[in-house]
């Protein structure tokens, strides 16, 4: 169970980690779920082109990051509403891979294409004598292990680079950035263009790791990864704690379903009802006088 | 700003054709409507551009017909097709409606779906146990679906007004609780577990059909589409011609201007999502108080909250053009059920209906640019549409 729940942890992370980006520059990127979604689709049609995983993954890192490149030239430069250009990306993912897929293979189904290598496990096979651990830390697959890294770069990259701080200013008031002579657009196109690589990337694992390109295989992971976002205070660290904290209820929902015969779908609400405490508590603490956007 | 195809020098206006154009020209400048209407329609005809290219490259041999059919299949069964593409529209209507009257009040209403599931669900769970109500039985579920989706809506309300958090967060948010608990209590309260489906509703509680049947035989349609008329001339009333409408108006173009004119700024986003949920409410119950359709335990979102967001857009948040476009999207939709007489997939719908969303965000950015040319045209100002603005 907790092996699986890793396993569930590594996209949403990647996703919310992306996501985080974008939200820090004041961009609340509600194509995600889109985003995902195409990187998934792109990754298994890149393996199976070429026959390597790690030109899926690019596939899908590519795939993410043309959709947020769409979303930021019409959200952004054309200054329409991020939230309908946010929506029209969702819904244009969700319309034209089925479109894609049946016009490419014949199928709008499941999407089990040849030569789609395995998704690579490390460290199988070896034994720490605490089975625990092993579950957390040994055997899993790639994208896991992307994690760490990715973690530990979005943290150094927000925190202690003057990007990350300008980054961050974007968000909160991009008039002290045009003060200074710099562009807020191009820091709200950077922040966008990384949360797609994110979700796309994390839209590749969901699909590597299957094998296979299942319809809807991203199950409104991309909206779990914007809670994931809030439920973390926007910082790398709490998305990490917070992605932990919903792939374990699903992975106890999971094995709930199993054994115990009561709705999962209780456990699966509870992150969503979670998010909502979480604001109300966070604007309780800010202390601030409710006012306009 | 430039333009692409800005002239140098006055355009002379010696021949007739020209003042002609210019006549007309004014006449789109003397109204800020009609320049917010002719966005919609770039919007429009974009999305079916697209949508015949696709066709074209799929399947170039019954591209045009097929094309035709998604345009004109609702009249090619006579007044059958007709009532189906009524039936189709009111639920879009609904959704429609609820979109359009949060975004006239400065709120972006992302959450209809989980109003409507609220509303879908209350009005199944009445009309499958209050049987004993009688002829009043599917007025009562309807309302009921109202209630349910005024409440779901009137938390985000709330959250917005004195929590200050982001409605389009809790919205999303809220749809997912929504979603989840829909499963949960079709699963304790109302599962048909022979079917995997909810119980259907006793037919007392099913939309009546009147004198519909007649009219409009073999359809679906039913008193639904009198429901969505009355709704939208209330609201346009509203809106337009009520005190009220004014001061809900008026928060949403500036809360702070709006406060200090002395109205109740929290109080009218409370008010403003209450009503926009109890609108997805019925369209919920309305939806599903039909035979042969049934609420499922599936963890999936309801389309139809997000698809009313692109018809609020198209009508231009205005009631009477919400009404339209909805009626347009059934249109469509009946369209695509024709399509698959064609070697086509109906998806090619979503797509149409995506592009035409894509290109409706950057309606303001249209307006702005037609406004633009009209000003360098006639040489007048011209009026800009509530909004729209050149960045």
């Amino acid at each position: 169970m907790i092996y699986y729940a890793i396993e569930v942890m590594a996209p949403l992370l990647l996703a919310g980690l992306g996501g985080l980006f974008a939200e820090l520059a004041g961009v609340l990127n509600i194509a995600l779920e889109g985003m995902m979604l195409a990187g998934a689709f792109a990754a298994i049609v890149s393996a199976s082109l070429t026959g390597s995983i790690a030109a899926g993954m690019l596939g899908g890192l590519i795939a993410g990051t043309v959709l947020a490149y769409l979303f930021y030239f019409v959200g952004i430069r054309m200054r329409a509403n991020i939230f309908i250009v946010g929506l029209a990306i969702n819904l244009l993912a969700a319309g034209s891979i089925p479109f894609l897929s049946s016009a490419m293979y014949g199928t709008k189904g499941v999407l089990r294409l040849p030569r789609v290598p395995r998704m690579p496990g490390f460290f199988v096979g070896i034994e720490t004598g605490f089975p625990l651990l092993d579950q957390i830390f040994l055997g899993h697959s790639f994208g896991v292990y992307l994690t760490v890294p990715a973690v530990l770069l979005a943290g150094l990259v927000l925190q202690r680079t003057p990007f990350g701080l300008r980054l961050r200013s974007t968000g909160k008031n991009p008039e002290t950035l045009r003060a200074v002579g710099l562009n807020p657009d191009r820091y709200r196109r950077a922040a966008l263009l990384i949360s797609g690589m994110g979700a796309g990337l994390a839209g590749s694992l969901l699909a590597l790791r299957l094998g296979v390109y299942l319809p809807n295989v991203s199950a409104g992971r991309g909206w779990i990864a914007l809670v994931t976002i809030y439920l973390g205070y926007k910082r790398p660290f709490g998305v990490l704690i917070a992605a932990l904290c919903f792939a374990l209820a699903e992975g106890v929902s999971v094995a709930a379903q199993g054994v115990l015969q009561i709705p999962g779908t209780i456990l699966l609400g509870l992150p969503y009802i979670l998010t909502v405490l979480a604001m109300i508590a966070y604007s309780a603490m800010r202390r601030v006088a409710p006012s306009d956007d | 700003m430039k333009l692409p195809w800005k002239r140098s020098g006055a355009p002379s206006n010696s021949d007739g054709d020209d003042r002609l154009a210019r006549n007309v020209l004014w006449k789109i400048a003397d109204s800020p409507a009609s320049i917010s209407a002719f966005s919609s329609i770039i919007a429009i005809v974009s999305g079916l551009i697209v949508g015949f290219v696709i066709m074209l490259i799929v399947n170039p041999g019954d591209a045009v017909p097929g094309f035709l059919t998604i345009l004109f299949g609702w009249l090619s069964e006579g007044s059958r097709s007709v009532g189906d593409m009524l039936y189709y529209g009111v639920p879009i209507v609904l959704t429609g409606l609820s979109v359009a009257f949060a975004f006239r009040t400065g709120l972006f209403n992302i959450g209809a779906t989980g109003q409507l599931t609220m509303g879908a669900f209350t009005a199944v769970y009445i009309g499958v146990n209050w049987g004993f109500l009688g002829a009043a039985h599917w007025i009562v579920a309807v309302l009921g679906g109202m209630v349910a989706g005024a409440i779901w809506g009137g938390i985000a309300g709330l959250l917005k007004a004195f929590r200050n958090v982001h409605e389009v967060v809790s919205s999303i948010m809220l749809n997912y609780i929504a979603m989840y608990l829909n499963t949960m209590l079709i699963m304790q309260l109302i599962y048909n577990r022979q079917y995997a489906r909810a119980v259907s509703p006793l037919p007392s509680a099913l939309i009546p059909t009147w004198f519909l049947r007649d009219v409009f035989p073999g359809s679906s349609v039913n008193v639904g589409i009198f429901i969505a008329i009355g709704l939208t001339v209330l609201l346009h009333i509203i809106l337009n011609r009520t005190v009220f409408g004014y001061e809900l108006k008026s928060v949403g173009f500036n809360r702070e201007a709006a406060k200090y004119a002395g109205m109740n700024a929290k109080r009218n986003i409370v008010l403003s999502m209450t009503i926009s949920g109890a609108l997805a409410g019925i369209a919920g119950a309305i939806m599903f108080l039909v035979a042969g359709r049934h609420l499922e335990p599936v963890n999936q979102l309801m389309q139809e909250g997000f698809t009313g967001i692109a018809i609020a857009l198209l009508g231009l948040s205005a009631p009477v053009g919400v009404f339209l476009a909805g009626l347009f999207y059934g249109a469509l939709e009946q369209g695509g059920y024709y399509l698959q007489l064609f070697d086509f997939m109906p998806e090619i719908i979503d797509i149409i209906i995506a592009v035409i969303i894509y290109f409706s965000a950057f309606s303001l950015f249209i307006q702005a640019y037609v406004a633009e040319y009209l000003r360098r045209r006639l040489g007048a100002e011209v009026e800009l549409p509530q909004g729209a603005t050149i960045k």
